[in-house]
């Protein structure tokens, strides 16, 4: 194999190559010129009268999990710079400034963006084509109010759907919160549950430890300091959780604080680390149950398990502990040595072949997780975001629990982390009077297939059926073209008119998906916003209350959804009730002294504007999560019906009986590792021979942030490709490819890079779908080639299931 | 004088690049110029073993660099015209703008990339190490941006008080061409300068 | 592409100083050459050298601000004695042109003749130095000045023997021997450049850098033989027809000396290309 670095070199992408003679690749300087920047945003001239300097806070709501303070510089009511917190005590862990990563820190270019919708729209060409014109407010609220009462009249509430957004994430009291308190109280909206992060883990793991929540079992990562191995499966805090105050701060402050010995499995070799772990095991993707069926063998051959852990703590590890109903055998201990029903025994041979990691490394793996006491196994959630994602993030937490590495200083029960978070009080929503609840994943599937879904086949809950399909989309800062799987098919769906009938999107920027919208709606952004927001969900050990100041005026005619619900509530003859006289800075106070009065730490309202975030410390007891439950199983017993870890799940074993799969699906109680469609062993590689993951890039959040020029520029996106597989397909790094399969083919730029294991690529999710006049993808949306097909259990999205096949262009 | 110069840990560093952003803010830059930048440095081979598993010694950090204010920079020495000077007081190299006829020959001799053509301007710019900042008792904005708090800032000497002297760490070159006031904190995976084991591998991002 | 007008300067500039440097020589060593005929041929040179000149102001980002560059002759910069370089030979060659062209002072003339031929090789050792920099490897040797002088020496007898043959009339007698003289020394410059080149790329080879220089010659290849090419055919041919004598061959050695033009431009762009600095590409 001629060395990667050779293959990389001989292109031409010297970086000043200064001629640039005969190619075509320019660089920096050619991708901007191609970028969506048509003319710089002009600035509304009445904002321009105010002749002062002003620095205000906000905080930046994307849904990255994390939340930073922002401290916004204007001039004459223009945004000039951007800062961050600048508070609180460096050198006292808890008090650290809590700092804005890239994307916060390019937000001016957001706010004064090209693509900003200015004033509400209504379509005029075929739906998709992304024709509109000018309408005024009153016309687009009386056009809202008409479809919502004609649809509520001609098919009942529950064919409105209120569809799965998070390009807003944070606000208490507007946004969100704001639509769903207007349209609970005008007869409700077919509901979805879970979500597109958490799809599997979060109702995977409930099986096995019994709750609902899925970070209700983590360790803070400040427990890290405490262990002495550090395993992550997937986890990768540094392109995930990027906030300079949240967990991957945490992180670093703990393994710098003790240096503990740290492996982490990802098929990339990713920024969390960079030699900042001792060791890296590339991995096959959706074959971390295989690993850990593999080292489990090892830990039951060489007696490393915890029994007493086991008999005490657990159902199902061996015959001792077996529920009545479980088959016999149907144990874990017999599943890994080769007893169970499929008669394989789970070597790590075996385990080698499947997942691509030396046999040596497998048991050396398995002996140093067996013998460190305690160690920290936490796993991320990009792994559970595939086609077997429930099995593989219950397989996970069985080594925790084998090795009894639970509830103890140090451990953690192999879930996500922990995370601290304020209770800032939202705007009341009321309740939904539609109870019918389909799965986040299958909202495409409920408008063209409602009649044929039910609870038993596609997870519908509080209901057997759908009375209706979805006619009405409501889709507040969302992009459901761009993040939902197979955007060719979605795109398809929502073209035609016949299916759903009205499609209002709120937002701030001309996304993908506002293309399909019959009325769009100009949201303001939240620097032209007042609110008190707390911190996100990856916080750490810090929970905060996030002052935010407006600090500029509403631009052009945009309104904040709690403005135009306020006057949409008018068009039902409920404004007061929706407003319960208050404007949305009086509830804003309103909730605010209601907080204050629960915590007399809090400062008031104009002190937390003036001087910046509230921050506060997780209490130390809590930090260790089943502390309680290892110290006393009986009083705080788990919510699993035996009490205890469910390794075989009795909830699981019924619903394989109960439940209806499409063929190749399997429900199964114990945890294990499950060949699926498009995995590495899907005959279908003789056609489409590399696997393609999708991950979080550091360019954006989602497809938040991707129409800024300064972001494409420092972080391009590029398809991750190991330099055997360019190599054997003569891609170079920086060359143009075409990536394709069955569902659609995408253009973007490779990156040659030993950083991935051969056999897969990955590509940043949330580039913007941009299909051409034959359906090519030309905007490397990694969607164009995810499939719809949903997961067994949890009916989640396997978003990094795909195979694919990559050539030069 | 008191020469100033810049700390970069690359243990600590993950390549977030919110320093290049925030100074991007601050200074108003354009696309296509960038006063930091972050280089990804790298590199490591794979082998499919006869099991079909994988085999590889692969390694990446990444180096975060703006200006060095070198003791003897090559810029200063090749500008014909003065506009590319060294402060007095501090040792921070600037850029006359007033003075500077763009003709990008400090450019072609600085080894760091430091001096940045403004397509705009029509002229050179460079980092300025935030002086106005300093002047108001600030840090550098990408120092005070930085999330993992890698960067550090201030007089040369005592950072090397602190944290030794090593600037000789790839991508960076031979330090003795220029005497650059940086040091590199090293990682695990840290290859001097003029290794051959690696490559930048974002070539087209900085 | 940024670095295209100073392909243009250093090709013409140093061309130039070839012509300038041969038709001096012929001055010398053939007195007798049609007086009409050295003195167009003079003005030529002077053209082509302000056309080089003149496409270095458009390398300059603001060049209002021309006057700025000699700043830095204080601390010797090298671009700015570059300029100042360029501006000795400039006034000299122009000076000695024109007294030629008015009959102006004839002793003055004979002294002042060298002097400029003197500068025009201090001119390109100027330009060499521009580029002989510490932080750049691929510069940082005696090629770079090698390769300045034999754009002078391959342009310059060629662009002689087409503005003698183009004046072959006035020249007279003396443009035959002026022209054989000519390509011999041209067929001399060719062997030294083409046979050193091959120094030059194993100098490259051997040099321990982060990216490898020849991989852009490989890179480059196709235009690395195709400069090759065009230098030999033009100066060959130049030379092949200095042998048939006289002006029925202009239209050849116009073409020749097109040709020659051509492939410096080439190797220039080659020149800047190798920009590797000392570091691993930052």
């Amino acid at each position: 194999m001629k060395s990667w670095i050779e293959n990389t070199l001989i292109s031409p992408l010297k970086r000043r190559s200064f001629m640039k003679w005969g190619s075509a690749m320019g660089g920096a300087a050619a991708i901007a010129g191609s970028l969506p920047l048509k003319s710089v945003a002009k600035v509304n001239v009445e904002q321009a009268n105010e002749n002062v300097t002003k620095t205000t806070w906000s905080a930046c709501l994307v849904n990255c999990g994390s939340r930073c303070a922002l401290r916004l510089h204007t001039r004459d009511g223009v945004i000039t710079s951007v800062e961050t917190d600048n508070t609180g005590d460096e050198n006292t862990f808890g008090l650290h400034q809590i700092r804005a990563c890239l994307r916060g820190r390019s937000i001016k270019h957001r706010v004064y963006n090209p693509d900003r919708l200015k004033y509400p729209m209504k379509r005029v060409g075929k739906r998709g084509e992304g024709r509109f014109e000018r309408i005024s407010w009153d016309e687009a609220l009386d056009l809202m109010a008409d479809q919502l009462k004609d649809k509520a009249k001609r098919f009942g509430n529950d064919s409105i759907f209120c569809s799965y957004g998070s390009g807003t994430t944070g606000y208490r009291t507007d946004g969100r919160n704001a639509l769903r308190r207007l349209l609970n109280m005008t007869g409700g909206y077919l509901n979805y549950y879970g979500n597109y992060s958490w799809g599997q883990i979060q109702f995977a793991l409930p099986y096995t430890y019994g709750s609902k929540k899925p970070s209700a079992f983590g360790s803070y990562t400040t427990e890290i300091e405490n262990s002495n191995l550090l395993v992550m499966f997937g986890y990768n805090p540094a392109e995930t959780r990027m906030s300079g105050g949240g967990e991957i701060y945490e992180h670093m402050h703990a393994m710098k604080k003790r240096s503990v010995r740290t492996i982490i499995i990802e098929p990339r070799y990713t920024d969390t680390m960079l030699g900042k772990e001792d060791e890296w095991i590339p991995i096959r993707p959706g074959t971390d149950a295989a690993l850990v069926e593999g080292i489990a063998h090892v830990l039951i051959s060489e007696n490393l398990v915890d029994q007493a852990f086991l008999d005490k703590y657990c159902q199902g590890f061996d015959e001792k502990s077996l529920p009545a109903s479980a088959p016999k055998n149907g144990h874990y201990k017999a599943h890994i040595m080769g007893q169970g029903p499929d008669g394989v025994e789970k070597t790590p041979e075996w385990a080698a072949k499947i997942t691509g990691i030396p046999v040596k490394r497998i048991i050396k793996l398995a002996r140093e997780i067996g013998n460190a006491k305690p160690a920290y196994i936490v796993q991320g959630t990009g792994i559970q975001r595939q086609a077997n994602g429930e099995q593989t993030a219950r397989s996970i937490v069985m080594l925790p629990i084998l090795t009894g590495n639970i509830g103890l200083p140090g451990t953690h029960t192999g879930d996500m982390p922990a995370n601290y978070n304020y209770p800032v009080p939202r705007l009341p929503t009321g309740a939904n009077p539609v109870k019918a609840s389909i799965p986040f994943f299958k909202w495409t599937d409920a408008i063209i297939r409602a009649d044929e879904m039910t609870d038993k086949t596609d997870g519908l809950r509080n209901c057997e059926s759908l009375n209706n399909a979805i006619k009405m989309i409501i889709c507040y800062s969302g992009n459901f073209v761009n993040q939902h799987a197979q955007s060719n098919r979605t795109a398809e769906i929502l073209k035609d008119e016949s299916l759903v009938e009205f499609i209002t999107v709120i937002d701030n920027h001309m996304t993908p998906s506002a293309r399909y919208a019959d009325l769009l709606l100009p949201d303001v952004t939240y620097f032209e916003n007042t609110e008190v927001t707390s911190n996100g969900y990856a916080s750490g050990s810090q929970g905060v209350v996030f002052p935010m100041v407006p600090a500029i005026k509403p631009m052009y005619e945009c309104r904040s959804a709690y403005d135009f619900c306020s006057s949409l509530a008018e068009r039902f003859g409920i404004r007061e009730k929706y407003t319960e006289g208050r404007t949305h800075e009086e509830w804003v106070e309103y909730l605010y002294a209601g907080a204050m009065a629960k915590d007399p730490q809090l400062p008031s309202l104009k002190d937390l504007q003036k001087n910046g975030p509230y921050k506060t410390i997780a209490p130390e007891e809590g930090r260790i999560a089943l502390e309680d439950f290892r110290n006393d199983p009986e009083t705080h017993a788990l919510g699993t019906p035996s009490g205890k870890i469910e390794i075989y799940s009795t909830r699981l074993e019924q619903i394989a009986r109960e439940w209806t799969l499409p063929e190749g699906d399997v429900i199964t109680p114990l945890p294990q590792y499950v060949t699926t469609w498009e995995s590495h062993l899907d005959p279908l590689t003789e056609k489409f021979p590399l696997q393609l993951i999708g991950f979080h890039t550091k360019g954006r959040v989602h497809s938040t942030y991707h129409n800024i020029p300064e972001l494409r520029e420092a972080v391009i996106d590029g398809v991750w490709i190991n330099p055997r597989d360019a190599e054997a397909r003569g891609i170079k790094n920086g060359d143009s490819v075409r990536i394709w399969n069955d569902r659609g083919e995408t253009r973007v730029l490779a990156k040659v890079t030993p950083r991935i294991i051969p056999g897969v690529m990955a590509l940043g999710e949330g580039a913007w779908y941009t299909p051409d006049r034959k359906g090519v993808d030309q905007g490397g949306c990694i969607n164009t080639l995810t499939s719809h097909r949903n997961t067994p259990l949890s009916k989640g999205n396997p978003q990094h299931t795909n195979l694919v096949e990559i050539a030069k262009v | 004088m008191t020469q100033l110069g810049f700390y970069v840990d690359t243990s600590k560093c993950t390549g977030c690049k919110t320093c290049q952003l925030s100074c991007k803010d601050d200074n108003q830059l354009p696309v296509g110029v960038n006063w930091r930048r972050v280089y990804e440095y790298g590199g490591g081979n794979w082998e499919e073993n006869n099991d079909g598993t994988f085999s590889q010694d692969v390694f990446t950090y990444y180096a975060s660099i703006s200006c060095n204010h070198c003791a003897r920079p090559a810029c200063t020495k090749a500008c014909p015209t003065g506009a590319m000077h060294k402060r007095p007081e501090d040792g921070l190299v600037l850029v006359d703008e007033s003075v500077c006829v763009g003709c990008r020959y400090c450019e072609m001799a600085c080894p760091y990339g430091a001096p940045q053509y403004s397509e705009e301007k029509k002229h050179m710019t460079k980092c300025d190490g935030c002086y106005d900042r300093l002047a108001q008792g600030l840090g550098p904005i990408c120092v005070e941006s930085c999330p993992l708090r890698a960067l550090e800032f201030g007089p040369i000497e005592e950072l090397r008080a602190k944290y030794g002297d090593r600037a000789n760490v790839a991508p960076l070159p031979d330090p003795t061409l220029t005497h650059p006031s940086v040091v590199i904190g090293t990682c695990r995976h840290s290859r001097p300068s003029g290794d051959t084991t690696g490559a930048i591998l974002n070539p087209t991002e900085v | 592409m940024n670095e295209l007008p100073l392909v243009i300067f250093t090709v013409l500039v140093q061309g130039a100083v070839g012509l300038f440097l041969c038709l001096g020589l012929v001055s010398i060593l053939f007195p007798k050459t049609g007086e009409q005929a050295m003195n167009k041929a003079f003005v030529a040179t002077m053209v082509m050298f302000g056309i080089g000149a003149t496409a270095a102001i458009f390398h300059l980002g603001t060049p209002v601000r021309a006057f700025n560059v000699l700043n830095g002759v204080s601390h010797s910069s090298p671009l700015s004695l570059e300029i100042v370089a360029l501006s000795l030979f400039g006034a000299s060659a122009v000076a000695y042109t024109g007294m030629r062209l008015f009959n102006l002072q004839p002793a003055l003339r004979k002294v002042l003749l060298p002097v400029a031929m003197v500068l025009g090789l201090v001119l390109v050792y100027a330009i060499a130095q521009v580029y002989t920099l510490s932080t750049v490897p691929t510069w940082d040797s005696g090629w770079t000045l090698f390769q300045f002088l034999m754009t002078a020496g391959v342009i310059g007898p060629v662009g002689a023997m087409t503005l003698l043959r183009w004046q072959s009339a006035s020249a007279g007698h003396y443009q035959k021997m002026a022209d054989r003289g000519l390509a011999t020394f041209g067929l001399m410059m060719l062997v030294v450049a083409v046979t050193c080149f091959v120094g030059f790329v194993v100098y490259l080879g051997g040099l321990t850098l982060h990216s490898n220089p020849l991989a852009m010659m490989d890179y480059h290849s196709t235009l690395m033989l195709a400069r090759v090419a065009l230098m030999m055919v033009g100066v060959i041919c130049a030379a092949v027809s200095a042998t048939r004598g006289n002006h029925q061959v202009t239209g050849v050695a116009a073409l020749c000396f097109l040709l020659v033009v051509v492939a410096e431009v080439m190797g220039r762009i080659f020149f800047y290309d190798i920009h590797i600095s000392a570091s691993a590409g930052m």
